[in-house]
């Protein structure tokens, strides 16, 4: 099969690209190179983007989806495989984007065994 | 008993020697460009500032109610009952967020390390914890640095702002700051025009009371909203399982 050069897939790849670049720089000479954050803005766009888009993204699928269930809505039946899937992709790009964000993201486990219930994102976290 | 730090920045000669006994202790690298950084980092946890003839140390404030342990979703951070708030790097995960809640912007963090560590002033606790003074304390040549309980320190504040009113802006800055503080400043003009928060925006409140408040309310709301959910479930699936054997019934009765 040939796959053809359309200008927007040119576009996507070019995106994938930079992507893989970051990548590559994110795990070769740490956050700070990559993501121009510094101690007076440890958080900012970057969080921003990566991390909250796809939570949003996933409690909208899942609100939607709760409530078709609840409320039993016939009508609504065929907007929940969409949703679902909405939502399980908007978590899958949380959690890939947690790997770059999170500084040591080889110990994202601890939020389950380190529980700290005060804090506001363990809530976040252990979903 | 819990211990602290005072601070007195009129009796500060700006020598610097806290910020190299703090390398020192810490295993930091200390040298004549480090000493001229006028800001705590990962590799300098204390500062000293000078704005002409006035001088003014930066370090971790060590809250009695500490944000940072309170955000914290592995608690990496924790105050100990001596009085410093430690910092766990096993537990840490990188994620910042101590960095986003501290009100005095004290954690610093390792940008440029592929495992990064959030660094601040610990206040020595090993040594607190073997009833010695913390490193910047011990080496301080004019008492600028005073290591000591937390009780006698701000009894001996309030005799110096009650003895040398004149010299001194008339305020403890840490006694009463987000619920107070384990390092308290003493200074002759307002530790805001050295980069410090204002008392104002500071408040009188812990900080992780706000988030307190609605956290704790979390175990309440599962079971109750896990009981009204399931009722809106069980009362909507039985109507539909009603109105189905209704329709039967009709189409029986009117057969027979």
């Amino acid at each position: 099969m040939k796959i053809k050069l359309t200008f927007w897939r040119v576009v996507f790849l070019v995106i994938m690209a930079l992507g893989l670049y970051s990548t590559y720089v994110r795990y070769l000479r740490g956050l700070g190179a990559v993501s121009n954050m510094t101690d007076q803005f440890p958080w900012g766009f970057w969080i921003g983007f990566d991390c909250l888009c796809g939570v949003m993204l996933a409690a909208g699928g899942f609100c939607i989806v709760g409530a078709v269930y609840l409320f039993n809505v016939e009508s609504l039946q065929s907007v929940v495989r969409p949703a679902v899937l909405t939502a399980f992709l908007g978590y899958l790009l949380f959690i890939v984007g947690l790997l770059f964000d999170l500084g040591r993201p080889w110990f994202i486990w601890h939020q389950l065994i380190y529980m700290n219930p005060h804090s506001v994102m363990f809530s976040r976290g252990s979903i | 008993m819990s211990k602290a730090l005072l601070y007195d920045s009129t009796l500060c000669i700006g020598c610097k020697q806290c910020e190299q006994a703090c390398a020192t202790q810490n295993n930091l690298p200390y040298n004549d460009s480090v000493a001229a950084e006028e800001v705590s980092s990962a590799h300098k946890f204390t500062a000293v500032l000078t704005h002409g003839d006035k001088f003014m140390r930066r370090l971790c404030m060590h809250c009695e109610n500490p944000a940072c342990a309170s955000v914290c979703p592995v608690g990496a951070f924790h105050k100990t009952k001596e009085g410093p708030v430690v910092y766990d790097v096993w537990k840490c995960i990188g994620c910042r967020y101590c960095m986003a809640a501290c009100p005095f912007s004290t954690p610093k963090y390792e940008w440029g390390s592929l495992n990064p560590r959030v660094r601040k002033c610990t206040m020595c606790p090993d040594r607190v914890k073997a009833g010695q003074q913390t490193a910047c304390a011990e080496i301080c040549p004019t008492g600028a640095t005073k290591f000591g309980e937390r009780d006698d320190l701000i009894r001996e504040a309030q005799d110096r702002l009650r003895q040398n009113p004149s010299v001194y802006v008339p305020r403890i800055y840490g006694l009463h700051e987000v619920g107070g503080t384990s390092v308290f400043i003493l200074a002759s003009v307002k530790v805001e025009e050295f980069g410090y928060p204002t008392s104002e925006k500071l408040g009188e409140i812990p900080l992780p009371e706000y988030t307190g408040k609605v956290m704790d309310r979390i175990p309440d709301f599962i079971p109750i909203w896990s009981l009204v959910l399931g009722g809106i479930y069980w009362i909507s699936h039985r109507r539909a399982e009603v109105a189905v054997a209704e329709a039967e019934e009709k189409k029986n009765g009117s057969a027979r």
